[in-house]
């Protein structure tokens, strides 16, 4: 059997995968999407559901490893750079194919990155490719070897070249008469798309599902040998409701399912009936955090000089009880954050910052050396006599949000403090955060994405647009500011992994110690998949389907 | 007759010039933009938000993109959705046939189910019965009909009915024979069917009931009966044809309504509508999408109304005398 098939031979270097179970060819995946996807195109594609949905059809020079995060290669087989870091080589894989036959190479690495930083495409992967706000230069060596260079070292240079390659052959012309952002849209024949991933478009029905077939000539091949992916399609469901999806699974509709905390004692104990496995995929990589206003622009006094003081900001991190959010949020299934790097990205996190845990005498002790006293009517006043009450806002209709702003409300009013709570409606409370007016304390969520750092440097850099705590400096405010920023720097050209690592280490502690924002938990991701999908390992970075390829039907 | 559908089509302009005026406001007014969430991303640039703004004219002053829109439409142009990048007549044309069938079907079941219950609520109204008729219509009416298709979703799956979650059809629809793509349509149809005809025919019964107990006490029902008209005739030939003609303009508007009414039913069952579509390009503040689906919803009501009057005219010749 072994390399019996001529098909095999095709791909003259294969990506072998291993570390899994020996799968055997065929079956059905059916999965929910909360949303439809918007586009087939990729390089304008915006949001989760086009891109989560493309990626099972485009690829980039190297991917990231769902489980350990670590980059590898795809369709570069190897890549070396030179002595100062500035330039890049890297060596495609020699025989990939598009879905439509025609073989892969540079000629539609070059192609794509005309395209993505052409004016006329509007896209968000060319922010990615920016070293210092300027386009990487790149350039074709040979037919399988493409060139970059870069106007200085860059770290995060591999993360980067996971940006998607589009077929020069069938897209060169669009994009010459200038209409490349409006090809291949969604009411495209799904046939038409074609991309270099395991699974090609077959059918799409708009507001119902989307079909996707098996890639005959893949290349990515099993320890046997055997073509990659063993599952003949996979289905997308788009099901708007997160309770219907959850009845869809119990019925046998869809076979994989995000559990939400609050289900995990429902579906746990219907697991062996219903002929299914939960798995803990670790905690979210998301985070959920308080954060006080410290614009002088936009906070009065005496508010200013309460938000500003470090030791009030740790007096309040000791009030936020992690436990009772974790029980009344999220059923008893969180983690509790403490660094701004989740747990969820491993290494990436330093697990030695400073820690507050709860403690509301330790909060008081901290209140009053800091000059702040409570009255005999319990109400706390700072050293001018100001009574200490302030707005704490959060988003309308996020029942969890609610949950955890009242809770750390009610604590905070035990420690004498008079908080006001206002949920708003989500667009007006974004609008206030980037704008930094109206706004003195706030309960705010960012979704965490990407292993890599420098990702980050938008919201801890001083002049980061979502810097949200100080937003609209062009200079760090103050001394802690400059030395994140100053890491931020240093770290984005800093190649060794051990020191870069240690960098990141450093601004983590800094603002574990400074506590701009208090961190509250990272809810537990659970997915619950049924018994005949073998290789199902599902992470909290990945996703459930990030090792698609070698998921297989085991009957 | 066809001076009124002149009449008719003649007002439709203006009534799309306020309506869409008040929708481009409203949706200006309301916080955020089509890309604001987009840049709550730390990696996405302000420039590449710029860019965006630009490619969709959202950086104009708002009279002038009001006018730019107004401009394609002139033109028989209804634009590209934002979110879709797409024109926005393909979007909507792909939901179309979905939400159609589901008005027609909810309707037809809302009315079969209100017209004998109406009618015998008003006829035997000191009964017990018709008086639980009556109670238990205005229960079933209060209740939204999205909680119904939650009610009827979780029943299906607990009592492991023959009934399927989610979209109108399966996916292997398109390799199915005649015979079983009309079972798989029924199939995914019935639940959002059912919960809208229900809460639609629990008001429909009110509403019959109180026109018909109108009806029944006008002086020529007593002149009838006491000439000893049998009382079926009585209820059917003079009873119900007086009583009509509010019934079929509820029935006109009720066209018009069903376009937006549905939405959260839709989303719920994940019946893939036009009302799920519009809910979400509000949600994502996709203007150009929302317009679209606003000149359709207006042009189904006109239709709905222009049909109303035809069939009163053919039931009530005195409507036509105006």
């Amino acid at each position: 059997m072994l390399f019996s098939s001529g098909a095999t031979a095709e791909v003259k270097e294969p990506k072998l995968v291993r570390g899994w179970e020996q799968g055997k060819y065929g079956g059905t995946l059916t999965i929910a999407m909360l949303a439809e996807p918007k586009t087939f195109n990729r390089i304008i594609a915006k949001e989760t559901a086009s891109t989560d949905l493309l990626g099972f059809v485009f690829e980039g020079l190297v991917e990231s490893n769902g489980v350990t995060a670590e980059i590898e290669p795809a369709l570069a087989k190897s890549w070396e750079y030179s002595k100062d870091g500035k330039v890049w080589t890297f060596h495609l894989r020699q025989g990939v194919q598009w879905h439509d036959g025609v073989e892969l190479t540079a000629a539609d690495v070059i192609f794509t990155l005309d395209v993505i930083f052409d004016d006329r495409v509007p896209n968000v992967i060319k922010d990615l490719l920016l070293v210092d706000g300027c386009p990487l230069r790149y350039r074709q060596v040979d037919k399988y070897t493409v060139e970059f260079t870069l106007p200085k070292p860059f770290a995060p240079m591999l993360q980067s070249m996971q940006f998607p390659i589009m077929p020069k052959h069938l897209l060169v012309d669009a994009w010459r008469n200038g209409v490349l952002a409006q090809t291949w849209h969604v009411g495209t024949p799904p046939a038409k798309i074609v991309g270099t991933g395991p699974y090609k478009l077959s059918q799409y029905v708009p507001g119902q599902h989307v079909v996707l077939q098996r890639n005959a000539n893949y290349w990515k091949v099993d320890s046997k040998g055997m073509r990659l992916p063993y599952l003949d399609r996979l289905v997308l469901r788009f099901v708007e409701n997160k309770d219907t999806q959850a009845l869809l699974f119990l019925q046998g509709g869809i076979d994989i399912y995000t559990v939400r905390g609050a289900e995990y004692g429902r579906f746990q104990s219907e697991a062996s009936k219903g002929g299914y496995r939960i798995f803990n995929a670790g905690p979210d990589s998301g985070t959920l955090f308080l954060a006080f206003n410290q614009n002088s622009r936009f906070v009065q006094q005496p508010q200013l000089s309460w938000f500003t003081n470090q030791r009030f900001r740790q007096a309040v991190a000791h009030a936020v009880d992690k436990v009772a959010i974790t029980n009344a949020a999220f059923g008893g299934h969180a983690v509790p954050q403490w660094a701004f790097e989740s747990v969820a990205k491993g290494l990436q996190s330093n697990p030695h910052v400073r820690q507050y845990p709860y403690d509301l005498h330790k909060s008081q002790a901290i209140l009053q050396e800091a000059g702040f006293s409570k009255g005999a009517d319990g109400l706390l006043r700072d050293n001018q006599g100001h009574k200490v009450e302030f707005t704490l806002v959060t988003n309308a209709g996020s029942k969890q949000r609610e949950v955890v702003a009242a809770i750390i409300a009610e604590d905070l009013r035990k420690l004498g403090m008079q908080v006001t709570y206002a949920p708003l409606d989500f667009s007006l409370l974004v609008n206030r955060m980037y704008s930094g007016a109206d706004w003195q304390c706030m309960l705010m969520g960012l979704s965490g994405g990407s292993p890599e750092p420098n990702n980050e440097a938008g919201i801890w850099r001083s002049d980061g647009k979502l810097h949200l705590w100080n937003v609209g400096n062009a200079q760090p405010q103050t001394a802690w500011e400059a030395r994140v920023d100053e890491l931020f720097d240093t770290g984005a050209v800093t190649m060794d992994p051990q020191s870069r690592r240690r960098i990141y280490y450093e601004a983590q502690e800094i603002i574990a110690d400074q506590v701009p924002v208090i961190f509250t938990v990272a809810q537990t991701v659970y997915v619950a998949a049924r018994n005949h999908l073998g290789n199902v390992k599902p992470t909290s970075l990945g996703g459930s389907l990030h090792n698609v390829e070698v998921i297989f039907d085991r009957r | 007759m066809s001076r009124r559908l002149l009449y008719r089509l003649l007002w439709f302009v203006p009534t799309l010039l306020g309506m869409s005026l008040v929708c481009f406001l409203i949706m200006q007014l309301s916080p955020g933009e089509a890309f604001s969430e987009l840049g709550m991303d730390p990696v996405v640039s302000d420039t590449t938000i710029a860019a965006l703004r630009f490619q969709y004219g959202l950086e104009q002053p708002v009279w002038q993109q009001y006018l730019n829109w107004l401009y394609q439409v002139v033109h028989g142009e209804l634009g590209n959705s934002i979110s879709y990048n797409m024109p926005v007549w393909i979007v909507i044309s792909s939901r179309m046939g979905n939400t159609l069938l589901l008005a027609l079907v909810s309707t037809l079941l809302a009315w079969s189910l209100a017209l004998p219950l109406g009618i015998y609520a008003a006829r035997y109204s000191f009964r017990l019965s018709a008086q639980a008729v009556t109670t238990l219509s205005g229960i079933v009416g209060a209740i939204p009909s999205f909680v119904w298709a939650l009610g009827f979703l979780f029943i299906a799956v607990r009592l492991s009915l023959p009934l399927s979650i989610g979209g109108a059809t399966s996916v292997d629809y398109a390799w199915l024979a005649w015979p079983a793509r009309i079972w798989d349509r029924m199939q995914h149809l019935l639940i959002p069917a059912a919960a809208l005809g229900l809460v639609q025919a629990a008001r429909l019964i009110r509403f019959i009931r109180a026109t018909m107990l109108d009806a029944l006490q006008q002086d020529y029902i007593t002149t009838a009966r006491g000439k000893g008209v049998p009382e079926t005739w009585v209820i059917r030939r003079h009873a119900c044809r007086n009583a009509a003609n509010p019934w079929i303009t509820i029935l006109g508007m009720e066209m018009g309504g069903l376009l937006s009414g549905a939405a959260v039913t839709e989303a719920v069952t994940g019946w893939p509508g036009l009302g799920l579509l519009l809910l979400d390009a509000v949600n994502t503040h996709d203007s150009q999408l929302v317009l679209g689906g606003l000149i359709t919803g207006g042009a189904m009501l006109v239709v709905g109304n222009l049909l109303a009057d035809t069939v009163l005219a053919i039931v009530d010749p005195r409507a036509t005398c105006d």
